[in-house]
Parts: C-alpha cells; structure tokens; sequence
C-alpha cells in the first residue's frame, strides 16, 4: 500500500517536471540582447542559450 | 580500429577532457569531499558507478525517448541512480556514508553526469557510452585524489592512517576551506601551465615545418 | 535570538560558498561582471526560498506520513526542477525586462548545488516552518553577498598582470581561498 503511494507520488511529479518543461520550451523567449559572451554559464546544458536548445528550435 | 577509438575515448575523459581541471564541472565535491584520500575514494567510486550506470541506460533507450523530453527523462534516471546508490552506502559503507552524508545526494546534481549524458549517450551506443563514462568517472576521480592527497598530506601529515610527517610540522589550514580553495586553484594552474607547454610545443612543431615546406 | 543565530550562520559564518562549498559553478562562471553577480543573487534568492519551503512542506506532509522518507533526493530535485520551469515561463511571457536581468540563470539554478544542499539541510537541522524560511534567505543573502564582492574583485583581476597560465579560474580561486580566510573572522559573530 505504502509502496502505491511512493510510486504514485513520484509518478505525480515526474508528470509535472515534464508538463512544465515542455510548456516552457514551447514558450517564445523574448526578442531581447542578451549578451552571450559574458554569459559564464551557458556552456551548462541547462542554459536556456546551450546550443542544443538553439537547433532545436530552429529545427521547428 | 574499434579498440582503437574506444582505448581514445577512454582517456579522453582522463587527459584532454579531465573534468575537474579542464572542463571545470563538478566543483562542489571537489572541495567538499577532499578532505581525506578515503572520502575520495569513496566520492570517486561512487560518480563511476552512477555514470557508468547512467551513460548505459540512456544510451540505451535514446532511440525510444521523444527529444523535446529527453533531458527530464536524465534527470528522473540519474536521481534514481543516486538514491540507489545513497541506500548502498548506507546499508554496507556507513562510516565512508556519515563523513560524506552532505555531498552523495548532490551528485544529482554533478554538471558532469548530465552534461555527458547529453553530449555523448544520447547520441552513441551502449558500449561506447559506458567507456566514456568509465573514463570521466576516472578522470573525476584521479583529479580528487590530487587534491586530497596533497590536502590530507600537508593538512594532517598522515594518508589514510599512515603517518608520513610528523604532526609537529603539519598546515592545518589545509583541511580547511581555505586550503581547499588553495589546492584546487594551485593544481588547476599547473594542469594549465602543462597544457599551454604542451600547445607551445605544437606551435613551434608546427611552425618549423611551414618553413621547411616554404624553403623546399 | 534563535532566529538572528540562524541569519547569521547561514549568511556569513557559514556561508554556502565559502565554508559549505554548493554553489562553486557559478561562483566562477557567472562572476566576472558585477551587475551578473547580483542577477545571479537574486534569481538565487527567490529559488532557494520557495524550493526550501516547498522541500519543508513536502517532507513534513507527503515522505514523512507515509513513510518514505527514501523519496528524498528525487523529489526534491523533481519539484525544484518543475519550480524553476514554471518560473521562468512565467517570466518570459509577462516580464521580458525581469527575464533579462535573473531569467537567464535560473536554469542554472536548477542543477546547482545550493538549492538541492540547501532544501536537504533544513530538513537534517530540523527546523520548523519559519526557521526554515530565515534559513533559507541567510543562505541567499550570504550567496549574494560573496558573489557580489567576488565580481568586483574580479574585474580588477582582469586588469591585473597576471601569468599566462594562472589566468582565469586558477587565479580567482586563490582569490576565494584569501576571501574564505577573511570570512573564518566572522565566526565571533555567533
């Protein structure tokens, strides 16, 4: 019974990480400059400007 | 040819693309768990399994995985891993579990464990993959025991348990986070003065043979 | 007074960078210019705070009632991750100026030791709700403080004649360990 609910639980939020990421990768980023060089932490995947993101996108 | 390419991505992870001193990820552990050669080891055994793990898995079902939710679908698995590993070492390692309890869980979070995941398991197979992760989680752990080893040694004088200078004449600043600080910037210049010598030498290399070519 | 120890600690005497050492990779990465840092301290601020209470209301009302307190690590990563998605839709769609200045580090955020480092820490001190909220914003100033005062040293750094192969990183954790030995004074403030 225990073990449901763990598993139910995880398998909420995992529902939510993935609901909220898509949202907000389909999200537009605004026309905005951002200055890419001074940018230390793009190079992280997670970065938003992370090139994969990039070719995705323009992929589309 | 194949063992060839797997022996280069192998030390690739341990050389050109050393985590800690030439990509910079995987910081926190770095200074945190280098207090002690043993809590190295431990931190640097427990990141080859976790990325072994994971590089396998992912590279796995890459194929199976729609892109747009790929790196959720990391993170969920890389967290499972962790907290597999987390019950492990609390279940059989637990002294090596108490003197680390804050860092195991932030190896979720390790920059390098996604970061490979997205840049070479997602897109090559299974065998490759856990060789690359083999490499980087050997790489990660030869670059903490550099610096445990010179933080244990100076700080304490002894190295797991085995005294080698004698405790009068010991830094004990170094066991602490301003020793730290201070090894990791030390041990990162060195690594760098290593590889400008060595992109030097290839300068030079490549220059002496442009002006034979143009005298021949 | 328990609640101005527990400011206190968490921003200075045991500040997330300097003494607990979460939160180094983007110490180094986002510090070089100051007004970044304090983008950086702010998008950190309001992650830390809401994650850490989240992470607070989450283990005292789902892992512990029903026992499966080993859902730890995942859900707290899950949950920040999805906090930090939604906000940073949020800000695209209705506050482009506010995206420019702190979007950009929030998925940064995500992946960084001190949200996860914070969120477990409340919850191995035990504290309550509003001890956990206090907590929380020391850790946040603290960060913002040291990222800040690190930014403006490095500026200068750049300037500075330094050698070809301690350039960048290496010279600016030496820096990090002088500023760690400065902060070890502060420990007569508690």
């Amino acid at each position: 019974m225990k073990f449901l609910i763990a598993f139910g639980f995880i398998l909420l939020i995992v529902v939510l990480f993935i609901t909220t990421y898509v949202l907000n990768n389909r999200t537009e980023k605004p026309d905005i400059d951002i200055d890419i060089e001074g940018c230390g932490g793009c190079h992280n995947i997670n970065c938003g400007h992370h090139p994969t993101h990039l070719t995705n996108k323009e992929a589309k | 040819m194949k063992t060839n390419s797997l022996f280069n991505i192998f030390t690739t992870g341990i050389f050109k693309e050393n985590p800690i001193f030439v990509l910079f990820l995987g910081m926190c552990p770095a200074l945190g768990v280098t207090t002690s050669v043993t809590n190295a080891i431990g931190m640097g055994v427990g990141v080859i399994f976790v990325l072994l793990m994971s590089n396998v898995i992912i590279s796995l079902i890459r194929n199976i995985v729609m892109e747009e939710i790929r790196i959720p679908v990391f993170i969920v698995i890389i967290a499972s891993l962790v907290t597999l590993l987390e019950m492990f070492m609390k279940a059989y390692t637990l002294d090596l579990y108490n003197s680390m309890k804050v860092f195991i869980p932030l190896i979720t979070v390790n920059c390098i464990i996604l970061g490979r995941a997205e840049a070479f398991a997602s897109k090559n197979g299974p065998v490759k993959s856990a060789v690359d992760g083999v490499g980087m989680g050997i790489g990660f752990m030869i670059g903490l025991l550099a610096i445990s080893f010179f933080r244990e040694l100076l700080g304490t004088g002894a190295i797991m348990g085995v005294q080698i200078i004698p405790v009068a004449f010991t830094i004990p600043i170094f066991t602490t986070a301003v020793g730290a600080f201070l090894t990791l910037g030390v041990l990162t210049g060195v690594m760098m003065v290593y590889q400008n010598y060595k992109k030097d030498n290839k300068e030079k290399l490549e220059k002496a043979q442009e002006a034979k070519s143009e005298v021949a | 007074m328990d609640l101005y120890v527990i400011f206190m600690g968490a921003a200075l005497v045991n500040n997330i960078i300097l003494t607990q050492f979460l939160g180094i990779c983007p110490f180094l990465g986002v510090s070089k210019k100051s007004d970044q840092a304090i983008g950086m301290g702010a998008a950190v601020t309001f992650v830390i705070f809401i994650a850490s209470v989240l992470a607070y209301c989450i283990y005292s009302f789902i892992l512990v009632p029903f026992e499966i307190e080993y859902m730890q690590t995942i859900a707290f990563i899950l949950v920040i991750a999805s906090l930090v998605q939604f906000v940073e839709m949020v800000l695209k769609k209705y506050s482009p100026a506010l995206y420019k200045s702190l979007g950009v580090f929030l998925p940064l955020i995500t992946t960084n030791c001190a949200v996860l480092g914070t969120a477990n820490n409340v919850i191995t001190k035990e504290f309550d709700l509003i001890q956990t909220m206090i907590y929380s914003l020391g850790i946040s100033i603290g960060f913002t403080l040291v990222m800040y005062i690190f930014s403006t040293i490095r500026e200068r750094l750049e300037q500075a004649p330094v050698s070809r192969s301690f350039n960048g990183n290496p010279i600016a954790l030496i820096t990090a360990a002088i500023m760690a030995l400065a902060f070890f004074g502060l420990g007569g403030l508690v």
